[in-house]
């Protein structure tokens, strides 16, 4: 089945500049951990952004299914249904402006940055 | 030739760059902007500058630039990482350490460990034999974390090595990192009934001067300190300074006689004394300090200097330079003597190293 997974303006360098990845999950029973599983087939750094290397939702990230976090569902382990949605919102504490997250966006190249003299 | 002095803070880098008489620096920044950049470095043998990255949603990576500052290139996949079946993820990345050679990276991360990468600082490996030691689960994070932040290779012997972690003390290997065992006799603890322990030390910064590789000086919780015998004992060098409370110590680039140090009051009071902002430096191995204050601030200044925000360049006369918490960059370039302002209003410096490039 497939769940639509959104990704916040501040991480869709990784994403192929997609706002909305649409992500293929296999089994009986697929978890959220499962969506990241096969997302991170395409999209490895998304995964790295969200989950630690132990596969741990990051302190201040958000994962959202449908309007509920998961953190008050069974975490990483809530049971994912067609036509969910996934998000990934990061957690208000340092906050970015949105048009500040496309300013920062993954590997862009800050050339042009002014030379002042001191 | 010209000297790159690069500055890391809590929001980003900021590249000064000038010729060997810096009497005018060229600056660029923010790169990286929004991330805290608790270390960085430049890899003679590449040209390629490192800088471990931290963002308080997305974690730490060790990201680099090719082409000193114009552009940045971020990993995909995080680079630094604990393998599996560890019980610790990283959270920051506090030193890189290239050996020079375009290839081989060290760094310290917190929690305390050590990674150790083999292409240049694209991909980093855990050093098992640290991690696997036995005093490791019994290390306590200091005020900034536990984080292994000073990582000094022999100049000679590759083999050898020593770091020091906050708050377990200073390690040293001599098998290429096989093997690790503490070097803290004579190092205090405050915080602890036991003054004098084998390790728990909260070792702020250790220096030392690859022409005199047995000599180290040592910035403590408390303590300033020296060893003249390849760490196997520490030697009290406090002698006339205002506090021996500090986070950085630098040793002079070309003569091991000379470091310097910016004390403290207190860890209750993370300030410079009496509101005036001293460099001390000694010219006799820690005998003796003298104050260094002129075009600094002696007047209401209560300046904060992380243990990585204060750091030498390889000229002659050597410059020095140091970053505050408050965003003020000072420098010299004449060992010392002088000072002057080099930007005051930058986000909270975190670290501050220098290259010839």
């Amino acid at each position: 089945m497939k769940v639509r997974v959104r990704i916040p303006s501040v991480l869709r360098g990784l994403s192929e500049g997609k706002a909305v990845l649409e992500i293929e999950v296999d089994g009986e029973a697929p978890t959220v951990a499962d969506v990241f599983r096969s997302l991170a087939g395409t999209y490895v750094g998304v995964r790295d952004r969200t989950l630690d290397e132990h596969g741990a939702l990051r302190q201040h990230v958000n994962v959202f299914l449908n309007s509920d976090s998961v953190r008050d569902l069974s975490g990483l382990d809530t049971l994912v249904h067609p036509d969910d949605e996934i998000s990934i919102i990061p957690a208000v504490s340092g906050g970015t402006h949105p048009l500040e997250a496309r300013l920062t966006s993954i590997s862009q190249a800050f050339s042009g940055n002014p030379v002042r003299r001191v | 030739m010209s000297i790159l002095l690069m500055v890391g803070t809590m929001k980003g880098v900021w590249l000064f760059q000038s010729d060997s008489s810096r009497e005018t620096f060229e600056v660029t920044g923010p790169h990286l902007k929004g991330r805290e950049i608790y270390s960085i470095a430049y890899d003679q043998g590449n040209g390629r500058i490192l800088a471990g990255a931290s963002s308080f949603h997305w974690g730490a990576l060790v990201c680099r630039s090719e082409d000193l500052g114009e552009n940045w290139t971020e990993p995909g996949e995080g680079n630094v990482k604990f393998p599996e079946g560890a019980d610790w993820s990283i959270k920051r990345v506090w030193q890189l350490e290239p050996t020079g050679d375009g290839s081989e990276v060290f760094a310290g991360v917190e929690p305390a460990a050590l990674f150790r990468s083999e292409d240049g600082g694209s991909t980093f490996d855990l050093v098992k034999g640290l991690y696997d030691h036995p005093h490791r689960t019994t290390w306590q994070p200091g005020g900034g974390g536990l984080c292994l932040h000073t990582i000094i290779r022999h100049p000679q012997d590759q083999n050898r090595m020593y770091v020091a972690i906050s708050t377990g003390g200073v390690y040293r290997t001599a098998d290429g990192g096989a093997t690790w065992s503490p070097a803290n006799k004579g190092v205090r603890v405050e915080f602890a009934p036991e003054k004098h322990p084998e390790y728990g030390q909260c070792v702020h910064k250790i220096a030392m001067n690859p022409s005199l590789p047995n000599r180290f000086y040592l910035q403590n919780h408390f303590g300033l300190y020296r060893s003249d015998d390849n760490s196997d004992s520490w030697e009290d060098i406090a002698n006339g300074v205002p506090s021996d409370f500090g986070f950085p110590i630098v040793v002079h680039p070309h003569d091991p006689e000379t470091a310097y140090v910016i004390p403290l009051q207190a860890d209750v009071f993370r300030a410079t004394p009496e509101g005036k902002c001293r460099v001390y430096r000694t010219r006799n191995a820690g005998k003796s300090w003298e104050p260094l204050t002129k075009g600094l601030p002696q007047e209401d200044a209560f300046i904060t200097v992380v243990r990585d925000g204060f750091t030498a360049d390889a000229l002659d006369p050597a410059g020095l330079y140091f970053g505050t918490r408050n965003g003020i960059l000072f420098a010299s370039s004449d060992e010392g003597d002088s000072w002057r302002t080099l930007a005051e209003n930058l986000p909270p410096i975190v670290c501050v190293k220098t290259a010839i490039v």
